[in-house]
């Protein structure tokens, strides 16, 4: 996820108002986006990697909700109970968000800090109900380190949503791949809903 | 949150982990050597055979400093004088990271996979590749265990609270689940850790903040910091998978007709070959290791030819096991020849044959074989024209290997065994009724003897007494008999028995003689259990 992955293979979808963007990547990975066709806002992306022994791992979802099916038999002996919090990652045109669903304490019971050495995002609550490290994925493909002031938080009924300010490389590059889709739109048009979208620009470290 | 209360004492379960079965070999737990590979008299469940346990030591380091990969060592000797007992005593020692493959000669046969597919298979299997893999555990504090059992049956739910010293979840549990954790009687105030992919719990110990809610405890409980951070997490682990779950991983329909995909059956040369390929690359990227492990071929000489020069051939590969082959036979014709024609292998295999052993094997050599082996009688194998062999293995691939051999047992040391394997079976015994077992053992057999001990206990239950006596042991051998009482019935009734008729030919080959006694053997069996029917409708 973190690491560059070579020879990208894509091929584009387009129905129920949805673009499929789906990229095989030579060494194995999988990598899933799927964005709203009017308005280009990304709703899932998700990859798929193989282990060493070359069996298919499951799914890890990078923006969008995890689909709530246990996909093996153990998975279905523990899961989280419907009662604790949910955690999943959405993206704006401004800033990439993390949203807990079904958190009902107030604002001042949370703290977001940046964990230098790790480059992580921590999230804590006084009652130590909900605790959470993880890292950005766009700013570590673009190789930046985390900043403290583009973090801010704020929680509303039973959501807590944390922000982290997109910097200018990001809103670049994001404006280059959306002309990238429009162009696969229109092939996309022009081909009845399936196309391989060729050149690709310099796929991403992704 | 709630406390202690844990609903879990509620329902007794009953711990069946315990009771297995005792299997003839269960009461070995290793070579029984001292640091200097020097054998101990009595230890982990091996007696006597010094000589034996001396080589098995020195294979055994060897197979640990990986320096023996694709050689082979033959454990050769009488009927019951340890040979297999030896070979579980290695797997044993060798300790369950290094892979240890048990077959018999006669299983590869089978209409399913060609005999050669089954021989590949089993020593693919006893290759380990040791790799890294993530894995993701949850690990935390137990804060609560709560299980309900519905009222009018069904599955059990239940719920789980575990915590680190940051958060706080609650799991929904399966019914397998609630099994475990009750198995492993886990209970607040225990950090455990779970494996996601298996649903394996681990009980790491106890939680420091708990340390005071008992007065009472056990000298193995053991206290550990609560964990920090979050639930769940990745772990590194060390796995070793042997070349065969990669082949079969590999070898199965890919996409959604993997659904459908059943036994992978004969696994293709082509995914055995990308395999090798990928593991080399492992290991020169050091990723991988390899572990080259055991693969224990016992009764050997059901192998046929065919079997043998695939051995030869594939002792040669870089990539593999240490072979130990078991045979309790002596001069015998090799399975799958013919007993008229030279050996009755095809001329081409034969002249390859030959070209292998005949260079490589003296007479001297196979005298030298003969000396050690000292039960066989001296005899001339010239090359090819002779068609009785050492053990009944072809001389090129007895050249291969090492014969470790296994002489008969002394009475202290059958005295010994018994001692043992009451204590395995759980049987009070007399003193005076091991020493009648002793003799029966050494004028009889071991292996007689050894059955004798479970019949002679379940005896003396009957006749609710609390320790073995000789009058159970006389009663037992009255009940069973033994190998030489059973050919002597048979001399006697042997009218009686059908196709009677056979035998009396086959006693006139003299040739034959040890394939006569294996159906003696087999006869006995039977007989037994006449025996036993009609002292039971005695009773």
């Amino acid at each position: 996820m973190f690491t560059a992955h070579p020879a990208p293979l894509r091929t584009g979808l387009e129905a129920g108002g949805k673009l499929r963007v789906q990229t095989t990547f030579g060494d194995g990975v999988e990598l899933v986006e799927e964005y709203d066709a009017s308005t280009d806002k990304l709703l899932t992306r998700k990859w798929r990697a193989r282990d060493a022994l070359n069996r298919q791992l499951d799914w890890e979802v990078e923006v969008g909700r995890a689909p709530d099916v246990p996909q093996k038999d153990a998975a279905a002996q523990l899961r989280a109970a419907a009662a604790n919090p949910v955690w999943c990652a959405r993206d704006a045109t401004d800033a990439w968000e993390w949203h807990v669903l079904n958190i009902p304490y107030e604002e001042s019971t949370y703290s977001v800090t940046v964990s230098d050495e790790t480059q992580e995002l921590v999230l804590r609550t006084t009652n130590r109900k909900f605790f959470k490290r993880w890292r950005v994925p766009g700013m570590a493909r673009l190789g930046l380190r985390l900043a403290a002031s583009p973090v801010s938080f704020r929680h509303s009924g039973t959501t807590l949503v944390v922000r982290y300010l997109k910097p200018p490389q990001a809103i670049d590059q994001e404006e280059q791949e959306r002309q990238h889709r429009r162009k696969l739109q229109v092939e996309l048009k022009a081909n009845g809903g399936l196309a391989a979208a060729g050149e690709t620009p310099e796929c991403k470290q992704s | 949150m709630a406390t202690g209360d844990v609903s879990l004492g509620a329902t007794e379960v009953r711990d069946l982990t315990r009771i297995e079965r005792i299997g003839a070999h269960s009461h070995i737990r290793g070579l029984g050597l001292d640091d200097a590979l020097e054998p101990r008299d009595v230890s982990q469940g091996l007696v006597g055979q010094h000589a034996a346990r001396r080589a098995a030591g020195i294979v055994y380091k060897m197979i640990q400093e990986g320096h023996i990969a694709g050689r082979a060592i033959l454990l050769a000797g009488k009927p019951g004088t340890g040979k297999t007992a030896l070979a579980m005593g290695l797997a044993q020692a060798l300790g369950k990271d290094t892979p240890f493959t048990t077959i018999a000669g006669s299983e590869i046969f089978s209409l399913e996979m060609s005999k050669t597919e089954a021989l590949t298979q089993a020593f693919r299997r006893s290759i380990g590749v040791k790799i890294m893999e993530e894995t993701e555990i949850i690990e935390g504090e137990v804060v609560e265990v709560q299980v309900d059992t519905p009222a009018g049956g069904g599955d059990k739910t239940g719920r789980v609270t575990l915590c680190t010293t940051e958060m706080e979840t609650v799991y929904d549990l399966g019914a397998k689940m609630i099994d475990a954790l009750q198995k492993e009687k886990v209970t607040a105030g225990d950090v455990i850790t779970i494996d996601k992919a298996s649903g394996r719990i681990t009980k790491l110990g106890r939680s420091f903040t708990r340390s005071r809610d008992y007065d009472a405890m056990g000298p193995q409980t053991r206290f550990v910091q609560c964990p920090e951070g979050e639930l769940q997490k990745r772990k590194e682990v060390v796995h070793v998978v042997s070349l065969h779950e990669i082949d079969v991983i590999n070898s199965r329909q890919q996409g959604f007709l993997a659904l459908f995909a059943g036994d992978t059956g004969e696994i293709k040369s082509e995914v055995r070959e990308q395999i090798d390929a990928k593991v080399a690359e492992w290991r020169e990227e050091g990723k991988a290791t390899i572990v080259p492990g055991v693969l224990f071929i016992d009764e050997v000489h059901m192998l046929d030819i065919e079997c043998f020069s695939w051995l030869n051939r594939a002792l040669e590969t870089d990539l593999a096991p240490v072979l130990i082959i078991a045979t309790n036979r002596g001069i015998v014709k090799i399975r799958g020849t013919n007993y008229r024609s030279p050996h009755g292998i095809p001329i081409d295999l034969l002249d390859r044959l030959m070209i292998i052993s005949t260079v490589a094997y003296s007479e001297g050599e196979i005298r030298k074989i003969l000396t050690i082996r000292n039960c066989w009688q001296q005899q001339n194998v010239t090359g090819s024209t002779n068609c009785r062999l050492p053990h009944g293995i072809p001389i090129d691939l007895l050249d291969r290997l090492m014969i470790i051999s296994t002489v008969a047992y002394s009475e202290g040391e059958i005295r010994k065994i018994f001692t043992i394997r009451c204590e395995e079976e759980d049987v009070e015994m007399a003193e005076d009724a091991l020493d009648l077992l002793t003799r029966i053992g050494i004028e009889t057999s071991l292996r007689y003897a050894i059955h004798m001990i479970m019949a002679a206990s379940l005896v003396c239950q009957k006749r609710k007494g609390t320790e073995v006596s000789v009058e159970d042991i006389k009663r037992v051998y009255g009940l069973f008999v033994d190998v030489k009482r059973s050919t002597q019935f048979l001399m006697e009734y042997q009218k009686e028995f059908m196709f009677n008729e056979v035998d009396e030919e086959e006693e006139e080959d003299d040739d034959d003689d040890d394939e006569d006694e294996d159906e003696d053997e087999a006869d006995v069996e039977v007989d037994e259990a006449v025996d036993a029917q009609e002292a039971m409708d005695q009773d």
